[in-house]
């Protein structure tokens, strides 16, 4: 949610284009994005996906499938537009780690889920 | 016309050099030394190298090594008692791998199937002796760099790949986002994720 305000602050116009996309990886998660099926680890196989929001050259959105709750998960959302941005330089893992120990006390209070109920 | 990034380039060149061995490369130094004579006869230079105690070594290509076991792309099986381990690549990945691999460091295929050939599979002690005979080795001092890393820090350009797929090969190949994405995977298998108790919303605000 953090990472969707600060793309909103800054292009108030995509509001409309990003709530389209998470509307159509709530949908159908499978077919909404395209399966990063490069990444190798057998765990994550089939279950990361990407798409773009406002077009090729508009921001990136990238969510995760939790096969088990049924869980479109929303991990990222570029704070700029593709080309002006670096992957290598984003600090997933500190928001991973703020994310896992959020699941495992339980404190969802920073997550929002978008109805009807099968997204976080 | 996409773009791969330095730190992508090093775990391709790594994979590549790894799956030229027939079984897998066996120990960490032999994939070291090989490496560095790989890069001697390159012009580009994916990871510096230092004269260290026990000769040519490159911090970089271990850390590189490790991210790669980490992502699930190289496999580790360990040998005998203080033999150390063998490493592996997935089979399933060479064929792009070997692609992705010209494209980026043009003519590094021949070199990596030449020294692997020559050097590659020598008895370990057969092998070290050759590395520390190594004049641009005795020359440099212990400690000291004896070639340095040399990938433009813009990244490589690949005239062949489109951006979209230079995206997902920087991210599969990024260790912080896989491990990222395993993480809140494990968080969701063993938090307490009560659906009722997150906010619901119809859009983003």
């Amino acid at each position: 949610m953090e990472l969707a305000h600060q793309l909103l602050q800054k292009y108030p116009s995509v509001k409309k284009k990003l709530n389209k996309q998470i509307e159509k990886a709530r949908a159908d998660p499978f077919h909404a994005g395209k399966c990063m099926r490069e990444i190798s680890h057998p765990d994550l196989q089939g279950s990361v996906y990407r798409l773009w929001v406002g077009g090729p050259k508009g921001f990136r959105m990238i969510y995760f499938v939790y096969r088990k709750k049924s869980i479109v998960f929303g991990v990222y959302v570029s704070p700029a537009v593709r080309k002006k941005f670096d992957y290598n330089k984003f600090p997933w893992l500190q928001n991973a780690i703020e994310i896992y120990n959020d699941f495992i006390k339980g404190d969802l209070s920073k997550f929002r889920l978008v109805d009807p109920a099968v997204g976080i | 016309m996409g773009v791969i990034s330095k730190q992508t380039v090093q775990k391709l060149f790594l994979l590549g050099i790894v799956e030229k061995f027939q079984n897998g490369v066996y120990g960490a130094k032999r994939l070291q030394k090989v490496t560095y004579f790989i890069e001697k006869d390159y012009n580009k230079k994916p990871f510096t190298f230092k004269n260290w105690r026990y000769g040519q070594f490159s911090e970089e290509l271990e850390t590189t090594k490790e991210q790669l076991i980490s992502m699930g792309y190289l496999v580790v099986i360990p040998l005998r008692a203080g033999d150390g381990n063998q490493y592996y690549v997935l089979e399933k990945i060479i064929d792009r791998l070997n692609k992705l691999l010209e494209t980026t460091l043009s003519g590094i295929q021949s070199i990596i199937e030449r020294v692997v050939d020559e050097i590659g599979y020598l008895p370990e002690k057969k092998l070290l002796k050759y590395a520390y005979q190594d004049p641009l080795f005795t020359a440099t001092e212990l400690g000291k760099d004896i070639f340095k890393e040399n990938l433009p820090d813009g990244g490589i350009p690949v005239p062949n790949l489109s951006d979209e797929d230079c995206e997902e090969i920087e991210l599969s190949l990024n260790s912080e986002f896989t491990s990222s994405l395993l993480l809140i995977k494990e968080g969701m298998d063993r938090g307490k994720l009560d659906l009722d108790k997150v906010q619901r919303i119809g859009q983003i605000i």
